[in-house]
């Protein structure tokens, strides 16, 4: 059949049609209600519970608690004046929603914490970083070896590279593309050093093999004529061959070439998660979905990881040894099938996988078949949190989802052999054998790995690696230096944590940072030298924990300037769990850049305006304190000719409407305040709740979060008891229905 | 080839045996209806509006009169010219005052048309009632719409109430994805087994390749969410639904059909090709070993803003090479995120283009109260609001350019041009922007401007969703139906 008789259905143009020649289209095979209709508690958490309170306990608004008003009269108020500052934003039925909810939940019963409500129950969708985290856990595919570190004082050399091109004729601009930058044409440039008459490019490489060109002008690709070697780069043209390895013997092994992570590329497609608005985590389990491209991609991953496993994949499920596939079906379901599944398989599953190991030609076939179908099983891609149904209605969760609930909060993996047989001999049952379990993950070096995630995920700083910024105006501010600004926030956070006094405050009162050759020079420190992070004292003007990290100054700013608006909204939101309406309409831009002005001098309409300072009050104060700080954290005594001025006033610190005011002369001053702030504490735990339990809280977690504050205050804000309390929590292992 | 060269030529091998479901897929639309439908549907999404009606009352810069060949272009509308004659430009149409002044809020309903984004978006309803015979029942590509861990608000398209999907922000992914099938010379059982970039054309077959396994860890994936669904009550069932539609999705795809189809389309258009320069080979369009080459990077690079309008064209093509090939009727290309940090000064060739200086897309937007030609941020807006609508024109124009039937693609196609708010300093919701281009099959007649005031956007989606042959009467929130005279 010719394809134009088939492909083109729609018939001549000249036909046309009405609605009444579409209507006999087939009916949707399927009707798909909503699947989760937008929660009015989530609602109100997100825009009302700053000035009412969490469970309408009141604050700079009214109280709701056992309001007089009636559901109708609570709408019209909401439908016309609600929010504040931002009227008409809920407006009919969600309006009418809200109400209803703060009629039927908000009592003072609710209000005393008697009894805690249990959460919904659900099913958590591995993140990206999970479900790589397990299969190299899973399929003994462990990471590449991190680069070696050189211990400061050996050779500074170690651990760099200069790159060094003289071009023919005269060229505008020369970078470096390559394997070790992705082959970004605009990544790395070089710069024209006059003295020498070539272009030049230091950069921090690990030891290793490497591909890479250099780019002319934007669009010529030209291979290193000082390279001592090459390969062909596809196009009939050669790439030039760089290879590192630090000349000292008792260095470590080289690092594989950049690029041959098996895990890395096997899931570097997977699709991103997809946040809801204020929820600063990857892990939100309401809000992950199954599509196809997952599906398309997880069996891509399971293809490319059975693969790249293939020679010890026999091994890795324990059929090693045995010769016939009935053998093996019998020991990979039994075994490595409750690795995968986090739980024993049922019969039906046993029947299921070992079918396709003894349907297979071989061992060798049927292994790889029974792999690869169990990582595409939702058994696998969902970690269990529905729980057993109990007498009371309740559910409860089993042994096997407290193991996995553990591990995935601590290590961001799957549970190990001990977790896993903690769980079918009963430890796990009680609060008693959780915490012991807690405690013994918490001291293995993944936890610290896995709270490194969580501080940039709660910090809000992991696209520092790739936000845009003005290489005219920075042009210091390299890739090298985006990466050691995420190291320095990882070692701060996990270094307070794990080797300092553990407690909270430390993450703001302390006056060091850890910095390697690269960001000491960066930000002015003498005495640091090699790709070694290495603890530091800072200068008083550059401390302040985790508000002057780098990264944090560099993500709260816009490509161009810093941005007090941002800084100061980081820390009312992510630090103090508040929440700000989107500015309204016709609220203007960012002020231009003036050559003659300070950035404060530019904002100082927000606090002159009666319209913004409703707001701004509590932001600007806030974030004056950073104008030390340029748009990539470095620090500054003048802008543009005038002194800086970053001293500042934070309202309301505790809560909105407790009318207080704190003026600071200093960042390290705001910094100690806010390590002060009951508020702060109380956010701390609930960022950290949001992170392990994969969800926001609404009103009903309200008494589960003060307990878990409450665990975490006794124990003088130690951030590892804060971590074991939110498995102890009266809500851990308890969930409802939705 | 290695990652040897920012010029990636992608090449699929769709082969004899992908090319199957293609044709699978039309027969049943053949039959489903023989006149008058949209073959084809694509949003084209780009952020923070328009110079709409200003603050201080100036008209909008957004305008439309008359009838082609003599239809009158606003300043923004201008760069659609050449092409006006298949567009219908729609005013009026309000999306409601709930969450008015609010990016967010606009997103949420934009394709929803739902308040809070609390309901499903026509495209993702398209695709699993009308769209689900295709290969793929739904393409969703974006252009850095996932940058800064973009929080699920930014995005456009959403399988189910209150939850939103990324789009695939790498051209290099979407492109293996949608046309790395099986091999030539092995069993259709397996999705992508040749690897996209290679420079040796289809990839041979690879010693120890399992072509049953993906079928079979199919059908055991199948029957596990068949067993957890039994043990979950009515509304936790539902969220598994869209996971049940994508197993089954790919399932559909990877069964394919006998290999003694011939393969099709061979004379459909041209191979894609994009270059700053501008130049394409003659057209020999292949959907059965479909090319493609771009100068869009890979990694950190994706996200630069130097290499945006690369990205974007580079999306746009694999969208329209994956409708050419029909694998998909459903499409959403969105560019960017609203209340955009796109440092659009950085794009190079374009009238916008200023090393010195960085202008962001929503800094730009909030251009003050009035249309002042003096202040950089206004007239750097309309360059960035009239370069938005040149990317649609390109899309447009590419579907044009290839013959299908006896029209060309455009013909049959719906490509529908929208941003989250109407003025971007005021982020009203009224009077939106919107175009809507081709003519669907016959059904859409255009080269005109039609006013539609106090109808709700929701209409316009309804009208398109009739148009592909859905039975809709009303979408969303406060819908009365198809709006008069858009069809027919």
């Amino acid at each position: 059949m010719r394809p134009s008789a088939v492909v083109f259905l729609c018939g001549l143009l000249s036909l046309g049609c009405d609605s009444a020649d579409v209507a006999p289209a087939p009916p949707p095979s399927d009707t798909r209600g909503p699947v989760a209709t937008i929660d009015p508690a989530l609602r109100y958490a997100a825009m009302c519970a700053s000035c009412h309170g969490e469970a309408g306990e009141g604050g700079l608004g009214s109280r709701l608690v056992d309001s007089a008003r009636s559901v109708e009269q609570l709408t019209q108020i909401i439908d016309e004046r609600m929010p504040q500052g931002n009227p008409g934003a809920c407006r009919g039925t969600c309006a009418s929603s809200i109400a209803q909810y703060i009629k039927s939940r908000f009592t003072s019963q609710a209000l005393s914490c008697a009894t805690v409500a249990p959460s919904v129950r659900r099913l958590r969708l591995l993140t990206r970083r999970e479900y790589r985290a397990t299969v190299r856990d899973l399929l003994d595919l462990p990471a590449p070896s991190t680069p070696p570190t050189t211990p400061p004082g050996t050779d500074p050399s170690c651990g760099r590279h200069r790159f060094v091109y003289s071009p023919p004729s005269a060229a505008r601009s020369v970078h470096v593309a390559g394997s070790f930058n992705g082959w970004s044409p605009t990544a790395w440039p070089m710069s024209w050093v006059e003295g020498a008459r070539e272009w030049q490019a230091e950069r921090d490489l690990p030891d290793g093999t490497y591909q890479y060109k250099f780019v002319v002008d934007g669009s010529q690709w030209v291979s290193d004529p000082r390279a001592t070697a090459s390969m062909p780069d596809g196009f009939g043209g050669q790439n030039s061959v760089l290879t590192l390895r630090c000349a000292d013997a008792g260095a470590p092994a080289p690092a594989p070439p950049a690029g041959v992570d098996p895990v890395e590329e096997a899931t570097r497609s997977l699709p991103v998660e997809s946040r809801p608005q204020g929820f600063a985590f990857d892990d939100n389990a309401d809000s992950a979905l199954v599509t196809s491209v997952h599906v398309n991609e997880y069996l891509r991953a399971g293809r490319s990881l059975t693969a790249a496993a293939s020679s010890r994949l026999r091994a890795v499920v324990g059929c090693e040894a045995s010769a016939d596939r009935a053998a093996c079906a019998n020991t990979l379901v039994r075994g490595f099938g409750t690795r995968v599944f986090r739980r024993p398989l049922s019969a039906a599953e046993m029947q299921r996988y070992g079918a396709l190991v003894t349907g297979a030609r071989d061992v060798e076939q049927g292994v790889s078949r029974a792999v690869r179908a169990m990582l595409l099983s939702p058994s696998f891609l969902y970690r269990s949190e529905m729980g057993v149904a109990q007498p009371d209605g309740t559910f409860r969760l089993t042994p096997y989802e407290v193991a996995a609930a553990l591990s995935y909060t601590y290590w961001g993996s799957t549970p190990d052999a001990a977790l896993l047989a903690a769980a079918a001999d009963g430890s796990l049952s009680t609060p008693a054998g959780t915490e012991r379990e807690a405690r013994r993950l918490l001291a293995d070096p993944r936890a610290r790995a896995q709270l490194a995630t969580f501080a940039l995920q709660w910090l809000g700083v992991e696209t520092v690696a790739t936000t845009p910024r003005s290489a005219a105006m920075f042009p210091a501010f390299t890739d090298a230096v985006r990466a050691s600004m995420l190291e320095e926030a990882r070692r701060l956070v996990t270094s307070v944590a794990f080797d300092g006094t553990h407690r909270f405050d430390e993450l703001f009162t302390t006056r060091s940072t850890w910095v390697d050759a690269t960001l000491a020079s960066y930000y002015g420190l003498d005495g640091v030298s090699g790709s070694a992070f290495q603890r530091v004292e800072l200068p008083e003007a550059r401390q302040g924990g985790v508000l002057s990290l780098g990264a944090v100054l560099t993500r709260y700013a816009h490509s161009d300037q810093g941005s007090p608006i941002l800084r100061g909204l980081f820390v009312r939101s992510a630090l103090l769990c508040e929440e700000f309406p989107p500015p309204p309409p016709n609220a203007g831009g960012v002020p231009d850049v003036d050559p003659t002005a300070t950035t404060r001098e530019r904002f100082r309409q927000h606090t002159a305006n009666p319209a913004c300072v409703t707001c701004h009050r509590y932001i600007d104060g806030v974030g004056f304190g950073f104008e030390r700080f340029d748009a990539v954290g470095r620090l500054r005594s003048t802008e543009n000719g005038h002194p800086i001025d970053a001293t500042g006033t934070v309202f309301d610190i505790e809560r909105f409407g407790s009318d207080t005011r704190f003026d600071y002369a200093t960042l390290p001053q705001l910094a100690g305040a806010i390590a002060q702030s009951e508020a702060a504490r109380s956010c701390f735990a609930r960022q950290y709740y949001r992170f392990a339990r994969g969800f926001r809280e609404t009103a009903d977690q309200r008494c589960a979060v003060l307990d878990v504050t409450r665990r975490f205050r006794e124990s003088g804000y130690d951030l590892r008891e804060l971590m074991v309390a939110v498995t102890l929590s009266p809500d851990f292992a308890t969930r409802r229905s939705p | 080839m290695s990652l040897s060269s920012r010029r990636r030529f992608l090449q699929g091998a769709l082969g004899a045996a992908s090319a199957l479901p293609l044709a699978m897929a039309t027969r049943r639309l053949a039959s489903a209806n023989p006149r008058g439908l949209a073959r084809r549907v694509i949003f084209f999404y780009y952020p923070d509006g328009i110079a709409g009606r200003s603050q201080n009352g100036e008209p909008s810069l957004w305008s439309a009169s008359g009838r082609a060949p003599s239809i009158a272009l606003g300043e923004l509308l201008s760069p659609l010219s050449a092409i006006a004659g298949d567009c219908v430009f729609l005013s009026g149409l309000s999306m409601g005052s709930t969450d008015e002044g609010s990016h967010p809020g606009g997103a949420k309903k934009l394709l929803t048309a739902v308040d809070g984004g609390n309901g499903e978006s026509v495209d993702q309803y398209l695709a699993r009632t009308v769209g689900r015979s295709s290969p793929f029942r739904h393409i969703y590509l974006g252009a850095m719409a996932t940058q800064n861990n973009a929080s699920g608000d930014k995005f456009i398209s959403y399988p189910s109430a209150g939850v939103t999907v990324a789009p695939e922000d790498d051209p290099v992914s979407a492109f293996r994805r949608i046309f790395s099938g099986a091999t030539p010379g092995t069993p259709a059982t397996s999705i992508d087994a040749g690897v996209a970039s290679s420079d040796a054309g289809p990839a041979a077959p690879v010693a120890g390749v399992d072509d049953g396994a993906d079928g079979l860890s199919l059908d055991t994936s199948l029957a596990d969410l068949m067993d957890l669904r039994a043990s979950l009550g009515a509304a936790e069932r539902t969220r598994l639904d869209v996971h049940l539609d994508a197993l089954h999705e790919v399932q559909d795809r990877l069964r394919g059909m006998p290999p003694s189809m011939p393969p099709t389309m061979a004379d459909a258009g041209g191979v894609v090709t994009v270059s700053d320069a501008g130049l394409r080979p003659p057209p020999s369009l292949r959907c059965d070993a479909p090319s493609m080459a771009f100068d869009a990077p890979t990694g950190a690079g994706l996200f630069a803003p130097e290499n945006f309008p690369a990205v974007l064209r580079a999306q746009i093509d694999t969208m329209v090479l994956a409708m050419a090939c029909g694998m998909s009727r459903v499409g959403v290309i969105q560019a960017s995120q609203h209340t955009s940090e796109l440092i659009m000064s950085r794009f190079r060739g374009t009238d916008m283009y200023d090393p010195g200086f960085d202008m962001r897309s929503h800094q730009a937007s909030h251009y003050g109260a009035r249309q002042d030609r003096s202040n950089r941020l206004f007239s750097d807006y309309v360059k960035q609001v009239r370069w938005w609508v040149s990317q649609f024109g390109y899309l447009v124009e590419q579907l044009k350019s290839r013959p299908e039937g006896d029209g060309t693609m455009l013909d049959h196609s719906l490509v529908l041009l929208c941003s989250e708010v109407s003025d971007g300093n005021t982020h009203s919701h009224q009077d939106m922007p919107f175009v809507l281009a081709g003519r669907g099959g016959g059904c859409v007649s255009t080269g005109r401007a039609m006013s539609f005031d106090g109808r709700r956007h929701g209409d316009l989606l309804a009208t398109i969703a009739q148009a592909m042959g859905a039975s809709v009467d009303t979408w969303g929130d406060a819908g009365s139906g198809a709006l008069p005279g858009l069809l027919g």
